[in-house]
């Protein structure tokens, strides 16, 4: 009893004492200072981090690096086209060098190629992964979107239903996608960069809950234009603010792009088309986004090579925008992007984005401002800790004589500690 | 007292806040965990049967696409078209820069005019034909000196039978130098006395011939010369009468006088004149004898003398060398000699030999880089003249109709005449073909002219034009041709094409989604638990894998301990994971 009549005293001797410190501290500067760099820091980090492990299509060349010794570099080209009847059409490609052609893969994976080669065998270092007997040591991917109305079927009692019917964005890929879009599945997978049938199709949550209220849908079949896909897989999206922004919680479908052709034929309308500047070449789908993740055996080598890979490139008239992924989520890339003010806004004019773009340079937004938070709670922390030094300084000076408490400097603890003393 | 009661103080404190702290983690601890451990869901490797496709991926080439290669030496002005960009023939597909601007040209101009005045400076430069005349001296010198010693060797070697033969020679020759004395002795006499026998004969006419001038000056007529005796007088012969005529009388003949001893007619009053000159005439005759006398004598003196001349000289020659004999070197100096002078002429003569080496290597290099130079004068004049007549030329234009396709040039771009300019695809009729590579197993089932199924939308169909093996692995792969049936097919386009389809049981089969790839190929997290005090505890660990077989949904994999019943793998994570990453396991069992 009686350690718990001592403990209570403390306690009530304690809480006095703390409340005299509290308002001290309240009435102190320096320590809403300190407490308001914190909080600002914290948040910016911390929404930093949140924002950024969000965007996982952002950190392809981290991951394929994984063990080993070589750098990576994660390049994007995003190109422009024609869409004959809007969002419905596919991109079909423009001449005068600001569309990426089908063929145009072909040179571009030539050059990439040449100057993978050049650098492994310059800096003798091997490119280990090989596909097939190709020694490649880098991969690609290329896509383009177009909107289309999407039918699910499902077989019921023998009979294969129309189940729903939704328009959903069609993602058109080719090469390894499933590389540079690290997807959470849900059921299945995604479409092997070796078709297996080119009538496979991978959905995203979104539709598979709209068409199915399930996401155990592989197998079942979804007709576009007449044309009858089978589910091999099912995608989770992101979500979040900037997801919804950027389109990633809309229905969403990913077949292969060669596929286009079966949906939407050969002529494209491109060849009724008396658009100027339209190509009269028939199928000429265009490129929207070609990926490409580079070894990178000197820094800053990659950006270059890709560039010079792009047919219809130059840095005077780019014609295409090119995106240097790999670390553009950090501080200086950020501030980079930002400024000159607007700078960015008029490089981006005219291109279509993918989502995946969309949401990349939203979440370039909203870092920027979680840096400049940061920044600003890292100044309020070196003026809150330099005004807490002045004022122990000053406090110093007024009585040089004062015992150390080992903590307890204060003029009330010590008074307490008397009292307590006594009793 | 009070310090113990302040560390007690503090004691307390301290408790305090640990437990508050560790109420807190308690409380926050699955939020802290969620933040740092990542959520993985895991499903275990099941046998299963697997349809697959034969399927195969390749890239279409155009065979009959035209090269536009570009022009030697020209820089590009501006480029006309694009990728893609239908042409016709004759169409411009770049400008060039004029032939003024082409640094090319300029620097094989240079180049010709450095070389041509080299080799006009080399035609202008003396003959230098060498010149051995000073090598062939030193051979000649040599040899002469050589054959001297090889003398003064043979003399040393041969002194005593020369000496013994000099000495012969003098004895000889001193007999008969006592011999040929006296015969010139006696001739010079004999020669003196003749001499003196003639001056007494003419001593003797002398005053015979001042009395005739006495009586030449007295008047005395000079008379006919007297024959001498015995000498018959020539007289006109008679006239002969003709034969048939009567002899005339012959006169009377005159009474002949007396004459003397000498036939002298004493009566004549040239009498006296006459017999001084006969006796004149008399003396001189004897004078004459003796003057043919003297100058047999003088014959036989000169020739004595001449032959004891010679002797004399034999002997002194024969002395000469039995005092030379005396002045030679030893045998073994003599020999010396002989070998330094041999060394000597073999000396001069490998001297002569290297020189003519030399001066053929001098020559041959000289013709070489004479030959070299006049080649690439002629190559020089021709890539000139071939420049001169591209210059005239001011675009590229398209050799045929078509589809512009992979413009690897630029404003400004340096041309050569194996740049490729740009590709021209046919517009119709393209001959594409693409290359497959299968299995043997698969391949199998395929055979020439067999439709092979393509899977894109673009492409008509292929049909397969050879199968042979694959160089890189002629006995696991084969390469399948085949034509394109398409116009719409452009070069690097890719094609996949089935050639069948398969039904296996493979061992280990997961859903498509647990297959990743990196750098180092395909891999899956395989999730290893392990018990600890405070629960259990999950890591991944990454397993390489080989994809054997996949309709896309699922993939049939093989990797080292992937046979075993209970391995669990992850399918889906929350982050990208690392291998020994600690993860916790949403759920056991795939969706």
């Amino acid at each position: 009893m009686h350690i718990i009549d001592k403990t209570k005293d403390l306690w009530n001797i304690e809480k006095g004492n703390a409340k005299k410190t509290l308002l001290k501290l309240v009435m102190a500067v320096p320590f809403w200072l300190i407490v308001a760099s914190l909080a600002l820091m914290a948040f910016g980090i911390g929404r930093a981090i949140y924002l950024t492990d969000k965007r996982s299509d952002q950190k392809v060349a981290e991951v394929w690096q994984s063990g080993s010794d070589m750098s990576f570099r994660h390049m994007v080209v995003y190109g422009g086209g024609i869409r004959s009847e809007g969002e419905t059409s596919p991109m079909t490609y423009q001449e005068g060098g600001k569309s990426i052609h089908i063929a145009d893969i072909a040179l571009m994976r030539q050059a990439l190629q040449n100057s993978a080669d050049t650098g492994s065998a310059a800096s003798k270092k091997n490119l280990t992964y090989t596909e097939g007997s190709n020694l490649r040591g880098w991969e690609d991917c290329y896509s383009s979107t177009v909107m289309a109305s999407l039918e699910a079927t499902e077989v019921h009692d023998g009979l294969e239903v129309t189940i729903g019917k939704a328009d959903a964005q069609l993602v058109a890929v080719g090469g390894n996608f499933k590389a540079f879009h690290p997807f959470r599945y849900l059921s299945g997978g995604f479409l092997p960069v070796t078709p297996v049938d080119m009538n496979q199709i991978v959905i995203n949550d979104v539709l598979a809950w709209k068409f199915y209220h399930s996401y155990d849908v592989i197998g079942n079949r979804i007709l576009i234009n007449g044309e009858m896909f089978t589910i091999i897989g099912v995608v989770e999206e992101n979500t979040g603010k900037i997801a919804e922004l950027a389109g990633e919680q809309e229905n969403r479908a990913f077949i292969y792009f060669g596929s286009l052709g079966t949906i939407y034929g050969n002529n494209s309308g491109s060849d009724d088309s008396e658009e100027p500047g339209v190509s009269s070449a028939p199928a000429d789908y265009a490129i929207q986004c070609y990926e490409a993740v580079l070894p990178e055996l000197v820094k800053g080598v990659g950006v270059t090579d890709f560039k010079n890979a792009l047919p219809s490139y130059s840095l005077s008239n780019p014609q295409l925008y090119v995106s240097n992924n790999t670390g553009r989520f950090g501080v200086t890339r950020i501030f980079d992007t930002v400024f000159p003010l607007g700078e960015s806004d008029r490089e981006r004019m005219g291109y279509e984005f993918p989502y995946w773009e969309k949401a990349a340079q939203l979440t370039e937004d909203r870092l920027f401002y979680d840096y400049i938070l940061t920044g600003f709670g890292i100044v309020l922390l070196l003026i809150g800790v330099v005004a807490t030094g002045l004022k122990f300084r000053a406090k110093k000076a007024a009585d040089p004589e004062e015992p150390d408490f080992s903590g307890y400097s204060d003029e009330d603890e010590k008074q307490a500690n008397e009292l307590l003393l006594k009793e | 007292m009070a310090k113990g009661s302040a560390r007690r103080t503090k004691v307390i404190k301290a408790m305090v806040a640990f437990i508050v702290i560790l109420a807190l983690l308690t409380f926050f601890s699955n939020t802290l965990m969620n933040l740092t451990i990542p959520k993985v869901m895991g499903t275990y490797a099941s046998r299963g049967n697997l349809s697959y496709s034969n399927s195969a991926r390749g890239t279409i080439t155009v065979d009959n696409q035209t090269e536009v290669k570009g022009l030697e030496g020209r820089t590009v002005d501006k480029v006309m078209v694009t990728n893609y960009d239908l042409v016709q023939k004759g169409d411009t597909i770049a400008t060039l820069k004029s032939i003024e601007e082409s640094e090319d040209l300029q620097t094989k101009k240079d180049r010709l005019k450095t070389l041509e005045r080299e080799a006009e400076y080399e035609d202008r430069n003396p003959s230098n034909n060498s010149d051995f005349t000073t090598y062939y001296d030193a051979i000649n010198t040599a040899k002469a000196t050589l054959s001297d010693a090889q003398d003064t060797l043979y003399r040393v070697q041969n002194r005593s039978s020369v000496e013994e033969e000099n000495n012969e020679i003098i004895d000889e020759e001193s007999v008969k130098e006592v011999s040929l004395k006296a015969t010139v002795d006696a001739a010079a006499k004999t020669v003196e006395d003749i001499n003196k026998d003639i001056d007494a004969i003419d001593a003797s006419i002398a005053p015979l011939q001042a009395q005739i001038d006495v009586y030449t000056a007295l008047g005395t007529p000079t008379p006919t010369p007297v024959p001498a005796p015995g000498e018959e007088t020539e007289s006109e012969p008679a006239p002969t009468a003709p034969e048939g005529a009567t002899p005339t009388a012959t006169p009377s003949p005159t009474p002949a006088p007396a004459l003397d001893p000498d036939g002298l007619d004493p009566a004549s009053p040239t009498y006296d004149m006459e017999k001084l000159m006969l006796k004149i005439s008399q003396y001189e005759d004897q004078k004459k004898a003796l003057e043919s006398q003297l100058e047999a004598a003088q014959q036989r003196l000169d020739e004595a003398s001449a032959e004891l001349a010679e002797c004399q000289g034999r002997i002194k020659d024969a002395q000469s060398e039995i005092d030379a004999l005396k002045s030679l070197p030893s045998e073994a100096a003599a020999q010396n000699a002989v070998n330094t002078a041999q060394n000597a002429v073999n000396s001069a003569q490998k001297a002569l030999s290297d020189a003519q080496t030399q001066a053929g290597i001098t020559e041959d290099k000289a013709k070489d880089a004479a030959e070299d130079r006049e080649e690439e004068i002629a190559k020089l004049k021709k890539q000139i003249e071939e420049l001169e007549k591209q210059a005239k030329i001011t675009a590229i234009t398209a050799p045929v109709s078509g589809y512009i396709y992979n413009v690897t040039i630029s404003s400004g771009d340096q041309l050569t005449a194996k740049t490729t300019v740009t590709y021209i695809i046919p517009e119709t009729d393209r001959a594409c073909s693409v290359s497959f590579s299968f299995s043997t197993q698969a391949a199998q089932n395929i055979s020439i002219g067999q439709p092979l199924e393509v899977t894109s939308g673009f492409i008509k169909g292929c049909t397969v034009s050879s199968v042979k093996p694959d160089p890189a692995d002629p006995r696991g792969k084969r390469i399948v041709k085949c034509l394109v049936e398409s116009n719409d097919a452009w070069p690097g386009e890719e094609i996949t094409v089935n050639a069948g389809k398969g039904n296996d049981n493979y061992k280990c089969v997961v859903p498509s989604s647990a297959v990743s790839e990196d750098n180092n190929g395909n891999f899956v997290y395989v999730i290893v638990g392990s018990s600890t005090p405070l629960g259990d505890k999950y890591t991944v660990k990454r397993v390489d894998v080989t994809v054997e077989a996949t309709d896309g949904a699922a993939s049939a994999i093989k990797g080292e301990g992937l046979d075993k019943y209970d391995v669990m793998i992850v399918v889906r994570a929350e982050k990208p994971l690392e291998n020994g990453q600690r993860v916790r396991l949403e759920d056991y069992t795939a969706k």
